[in-house]
């Protein structure tokens, strides 16, 4: 295998076994997304090919005719403009809220810090009903803002707990010198707190965006056909005239590639983010 | 703890109008916050409280809403037999996945736990699979396991084993190949934990240890292990949380069946209120539902405030 070569010639034989068997393993998590990617670009035919051919010629068909031709471009959008939105939604919102805790005497805190944990550790289909009857209600049904909203609370919970931990971590006495300059509280947050504050930001932000871009069964019974986003528009491609499955690959792909990026750049963060902050690395 | 820092007794007297101020803004900061969930948590949960109190199923239509009292609950526990398939199912997954995923995690760290070139790469691509998309993953599997054209079906077969229906397809196969899948996903979870666990270590007590010649499973026993306790229960609990929240995959790759040997509880759920339309029952599920899960939130909040006091 091609990890061998990482490994120096001074170890003891155990242990490089050891890390071969290691490096198989690794292997093995990333196989399947392996072969998914070969196979969007393969055509019909050579999909059907077994044993898999891994010389083929490439062709962009499957991506031309989910994206171009098919659908997926507008779930794409969907995906982006929900993505985005509400991750800058329950930043923006869960950053105050995570400052308040960290700073601010409230009655309950400890009760209120629970109850937004749970929020987030409830299974989506506990609420999803009653959410879908309420959306038919007041009209949020099959519209971005709709989809936009139930994601941003469901990231809440998490860009809370993170940036409490952030923000905890930031000596309390920088706010009080700060104060004792005759800084207002807005001022102290946004001139001092913030800007120490920003790493975790970002880090809250890339895990919103992930677990947005993610997120199935809110999306799937809270949209129709107008503002589905990307995982949602998937399973439609298993139709009961068969499976288009190099479609499926190439989705597949563009759903997959951008959280890949995600965890090889944010690979100090992601025991944090993962922990709910209960971690600290 | 954090709450008394910030007493009056640090400033000069000048500012204490000015820490008591702070205390009321807090409660603005928080109002955003709780507006929404207010809104999208709690509301939608009172609804479901309130439906798991009423009959109402959408394909009988005399039963429209009568009130219902606990007679919702009260077959839920005692009658309902493919209720508690589902919830034996989803316990024998959870223990089966969370154990699996908590010795292989584990035993990859402790192999890890060395400094190699490469390494940063390679662990990297380990947590590849817990990071995208349930709804890719189930996709990336059901490929993979088909009968025609899937690669595992393909490399079983090339072994020798004859296959005579899709791994999914048959009642035997279908449970211990989504346990499979959701292994193959989430060990990377317990390994990267531990691995962190295990390089935050403090290095003093391991030397002192071999200074007084503890052997290699000793220094593990006695050191290592309630070192790292508290990582360790986080983790599981993390863990159970999710595994019992499985839905994605199920959805994507058995839909349940076939029968109802794949129906955890969260499809079984899904399956009552958006496919049989029992509105009433499917809200005293989610509901028994929620009340396990909170159990272990509990645990887990427990679990974290105690240890930040610790630390």
């Amino acid at each position: 295998m091609k990890h061998t070569k990482v490994l120096t010639s001074k170890r003891h034989p155990i242990e490089i076994a050891l890390i071969c068997t290691a490096s198989f393993i690794v292997f093995l998590e990333i196989a399947p997304f392996l072969w998914v990617v070969l196979m969007s670009f393969k055509s019909r035919l050579d999909i059907f090919e077994l044993p898999p051919k891994l010389l083929f010629t490439p062709i962009l068909d499957n991506y031309y005719n989910a994206f171009v031709a098919g659908p997926f471009s507008k779930l794409l959008i969907n995906s982006l403009i929900i993505d985005s939105s509400s991750t800058v939604l329950a930043i923006a919102i869960g950053t105050l809220a995570a400052y308040a805790f960290s700073r601010f005497a409230i009655f309950g805190a400890k009760h209120i810090f629970f109850f937004i944990l749970t929020t987030r550790m409830c299974p989506p289909v506990v609420v999803a009903l009653p959410l879908f009857i309420i959306y038919s209600k007041v009209n949020l049904y099959d519209t971005r803002i709709g989809v936009i909203l139930v994601h941003t609370v469901f990231n809440l919970a998490l860009v809370v707990w993170l940036m409490r931990g952030f923000f905890d971590e930031i000596p309390q006495e920088i706010d009080q010198a700060a104060m004792l300059d005759g800084h207002s509280d807005w001022t102290v947050f946004r001139k001092f707190v913030l800007p120490l504050a920003f790493p975790g930001i970002v880090v809250s932000a890339m895990f919103c965006l992930v677990f947005s871009w993610n997120e199935f069964l809110f999306a799937m019974i809270l949209t129709q056909s107008g503002s589905a986003t990307l995982p949602v528009g998937v399973p439609q491609l298993v139709t009961s005239r068969g499976t288009y499955w190099g479609q499926v690959a190439a989705v597949g792909v563009v759903i997959v590639l951008p959280v890949l990026i995600f965890a090889l750049v944010f690979h100090k963060y992601l025991v944090r983010g993962l922990t709910f902050g209960a971690v600290k690395t | 703890m954090l709450l008394g820092r910030w007493g009056p007794s640090h400033l000069p007297l000048r500012k204490e109008r000015a820490v008591i101020k702070r205390k009321y803004k807090g409660y603005l900061l928080l109002t955003p916050t709780l507006v929404l969930l207010v809104c999208l948590s709690i509301i939608p949960f009172a609804y479901a409280l309130i439906l798991s109190l009423r009959h109402l199923n959408l394909k009988i239509p005399r039963l429209a809403g009568q009130f219902a009292g606990l007679d919702n609950y009260r077959s839920l526990m005692r009658a309902d037999a493919e209720f508690w398939h589902s919830m034996g199912i989803t316990l024998l997954f959870l223990i089966v996945v969370v154990g699996i995923e908590f010795l292989l995690g584990f035993a990859l760290a402790l192999l890890l736990n060395r400094d190699f070139r490469g390494k940063r790469v390679l662990v990297s691509l380990a947590v590849v699979p817990m990071m995208i998309a349930p709804v890719a993953v189930g996709l990336m599997w059901r490929v993979a396991l088909n009968y025609e054209l899937g690669i595992v079906t393909y490399l079983i077969r090339s072994v020798g084993i004859p296959l005579k229906e899709a791994l999914l397809g048959t009642s035997a196969t279908a449970l211990p190949t989504l346990m499979v899948i959701d292994i193959w996903q989430w060990t990377p979870f317990i390994f990267l934990i531990m691995l962190a666990g295990l390089h935050g270590l403090p290095k003093e007590p391991y030397e002192a240890a071999q200074v007084d010649g503890a052997s290699k499973w000793q220094i593990f026993r006695m050191l290592t292990l309630p070192l790292l306790k508290p990582l360790i229960v986080i983790a599981l609990l993390l863990r159970v949380i999710d595994a019992f929240k499985t839905f994605d995959q199920v959805y994507i790759l058995t839909g349940g069946g076939p029968g109802n040997v794949t129906d955890l509880v969260c499809m079984f759920a899904y399956r009552i209120n958006f496919k049989v339309y029992n509105l009433g029952y499917g809200a005293s599920v989610v509901l028994v539902i929620f009340l396990m899960i909170l159990i272990v939130t509990a645990l887990f909040y427990t679990v974290t405030q105690k240890k930040e006091e610790i630390v």
